[in-house]
């Protein structure tokens, strides 16, 4: 009865062994064959019997054998085991047949190998899979790459662009600056007028397209920071920005009670440009807030103009370069302004902020310290 | 940059004399697990992964640098003054044999005596010489490794690529003994498999023991004894050891062989 079980278990394992779907290979501890099914033996267009006493990496490609003796060999001694190797079969005629191999070394006592016991699958589909895997990858990487170039050329070019306008108008400017000291006629004294102001909207303009080339291209706008009177800089600004806006009110509220450390042109600037924004989307009749503080933790400026409520789908993208808002018959710009001062507020290691509800809208430019 | 830290470098053992152990192309230092421990009572031991393999510092890696076995060579001489270290045995398996021939020349005195496991000067046939390979093969390997053909899937290699200065990440892969980057393994191999030093091999000063295994497919017989007749006063052994590794198959005959060879 015992007998007859171990005999029916004996032959169910040869059948498991023979009619596998995958190829089975058994080896000495030195690796020369000594038992492989039937299947990976017509893998390889023969029969069993002549593969028996070969070297296991007989088995394989050039390029397989020598992959076996360099890595898989080393391993099964390093580790006595691999898995999911992939190689490739001899070439029979018929091409060579990828196939993924795991290997196991039977080791006695002494840490000596008994035998090895090598598992082939087939990897025909997996390999075409994985080759279209690259293939998507290499496409990819390629694509990205050209569009990197791309916006490299294209930053590239702004900056040129600004910086090739600027003489020119430089040119214009100082013609019309000299012109308006000779006599005029009335009517050729507002033309020039004209001239000069447009001039001015475009040289700012200019300037902060090459503030935007440089932030883009070179890491960020750079500052070289010196001790400054706040309250001086912000009082000269707020005085700019009355000149060229006579009708309307900027009130200041400071609570500085020291210097500070920053790049006076750069806060001007930022400051500037806030002021400007407020006084173009606040309500016309209503004055402009502008506020700084600064104590032993923290310094601030904050412009606070009376409005509407910025949406909440304009605020997400509200610091972002050619940004503008809605279809504002105001807008003159290019739609750095923004932009431009959430740079400088991070030069400063600052953080420009907005705040905006039913009433008013407020910008603050915060640096703790 | 550390050196040692480079070619994550292991001292073991102690005393005045030293013993390199090399790895080659393959695996890393973990080759030598079986030989050089039995050296460490009466040597100091230093063993080493090449740039790109095993734990070393993948970051070091320069695809010029390391395409001449002259680069690797170099590396050697760099560790060993490092360690302030002279006069010592150099033990080379497979392509490090060459490196180890071409860093004695390097720096004179810095080896006294060669071992070379399994060496080949050049691994493809040309009229007389027997390399073991036609020129062909070669480049099947070197297709087969480039196409992605050959090994573990690449997607781990940026695991352990995109970790240099935390190795021990690359440690829990298993097979990782034997895992390197794809772009690296491919290069290696191209540098190791494409080179010919056949003409490095005579006018060597220190004697140099050839450790030859029979049925090797990757360095035969004919190339053990080609190595003999041009390395003048050499000695060759041709070792019971089948395969391309007798240091992991055979340890007890790689390292009578060597002692014998020391102890002359």
């Amino acid at each position: 009865m015992t007998n007859r079980q171990s005999n029916n278990l004996s032959e169910d394992f040869d059948d498991f062994f023979e009619s596998s779907l995958c190829g089975f290979v058994i080896a000495d501890g030195n690796g020369k064959i000594t038992r492989i099914n039937t299947c990976a033996a017509r893998w390889l267009g023969t029969s069993p019997d002549h593969l028996t006493g070969k070297r296991i990496s007989d088995l394989f490609s050039v390029g397989g054998k020598i992959y076996f003796e360099t890595h898989l060999w080393p391993l099964l001694r390093i580790q006595g085991h691999f898995d999911e190797v992939s190689v490739e079969l001899t070439d029979t005629g018929k091409g060579k047949i990828p196939v993924y191999i795991n290997g196991y070394e039977r080791r006695d006592g002494n840490n000596q190998p008994l035998f090895l016991r090598f598992t082939l699958f087939q990897a025909a589909d997996r390999r075409l899979y994985e080759e279209n895997l690259q293939m998507s990858k290499k496409l990819a990487e390629t694509n990205l790459n050209i569009e990197q170039q791309q916006a490299v050329i294209r930053e590239q070019f702004i900056a040129v662009l600004g910086h090739d306008l600027r003489n020119p108008l430089g040119g214009i400017m100082s013609a019309t600056q000299l012109l308006t000291r000779s006599e005029l006629s009335d009517r050729d004294r507002k033309l020039m007028n004209i001239v000069h102001s447009s001039s001015k909207r475009m040289y700012e303009m200019i300037n902060n397209i090459m503030d935007l080339a440089r932030g883009r291209l070179g890491g960020g706008i750079s500052i070289i920071p010196v001790t400054v009177d706040l309250e001086q800089l912000l009082t000269e600004v707020s005085n700019e920005l009355k000149v060229s806006w006579p009708g309307r009110t900027i009130e200041s509220h400071f609570k500085i009670n020291r210097l500070i450390e920053c790049d006076p042109g750069r806060v001007s600037q930022l400051v500037s440009n806030l002021l400007a924004n407020a006084i173009t989307h606040g309500l016309a009749d209503t004055s402009i807030t502008l506020g700084a503080e600064a104590t032993d933790e923290f310094w601030e400026i904050s412009v606070t103009n009376s409005g509407q409520k910025i949406p909440e789908e304009s605020i997400k993208n509200l610091f972002n370069p050619f940004h503008r808002e809605g279809t504002d018959s105001n807008q003159n710009g290019l739609g750095l302004g923004l932009y431009i001062s959430y740079e400088i507020a991070k030069a400063h290691y600052g953080l420009l902020s907005v705040n905006s509800d039913e009433n008013k809208t407020c910008f603050t430019f915060r640096v703790s310290i | 940059m550390d050196i040692l830290k480079r070619n994550n470098v292991t001292i073991n053992g102690e005393g005045e004399n030293v013993i390199f152990f090399a790895h080659g192309f393959g695996c890393d230092q973990n080759m030598w697990r079986y030989v050089s421990p039995v050296f460490e009572d009466s040597h100091t031991t230093v063993l080493f992964d090449h740039v790109g393999s095993g734990n070393s510092d993948l970051s070091s890696y320069s695809f010029e640098k390391y395409s001449q076995l002259e680069g690797y060579a170099e590396d050697i001489v760099e560790i060993a003054k490092e360690l302030k270290i002279s006069n010592a045995v150099f033990v080379g398996h497979s392509v490090s044999s060459i490196m180890g021939i071409i860093a004695a020349k390097m720096a004179p005195g810095l080896f006294k005596k060669l071992v070379l496991v399994s060496p080949s000067p050049s691994y493809i046939n040309e009229d007389d010489y027997v390399g073991g390979f036609s020129r062909s093969e070669i480049n099947e390997l070197l297709d087969s490794l480039n196409d992605n053909h050959l090994g573990w899937s690449a997607t781990m290699a940026p695991v352990i690529m995109g970790n240099p200065d935390r190795p021990e990440l690359g440690k829990e892969l298993t097979n990782s003994f034997c895992k390197t980057d794809p772009e690296i393994a491919k290069h290696f191999a191209r540098t190791t498999f494409l080179t010919d030093k056949r003409d490095i091999l005579g006018d060597l000063k220190v004697p140099v023991l050839i450790l030859q295994c029979s049925n090797d497919v990757i360095a035969p017989v004919e190339v053990g004894h080609y190595m003999h007749r041009q390395m003048e006063g050499s000695q060759l052994v041709i070792m019971n050891a089948t395969g391309h590794c007798p240091n992991l198959s055979a340890p007890h005959e790689t390292i009578e062989a060597i002692r014998v060879f020391l102890n002359d």
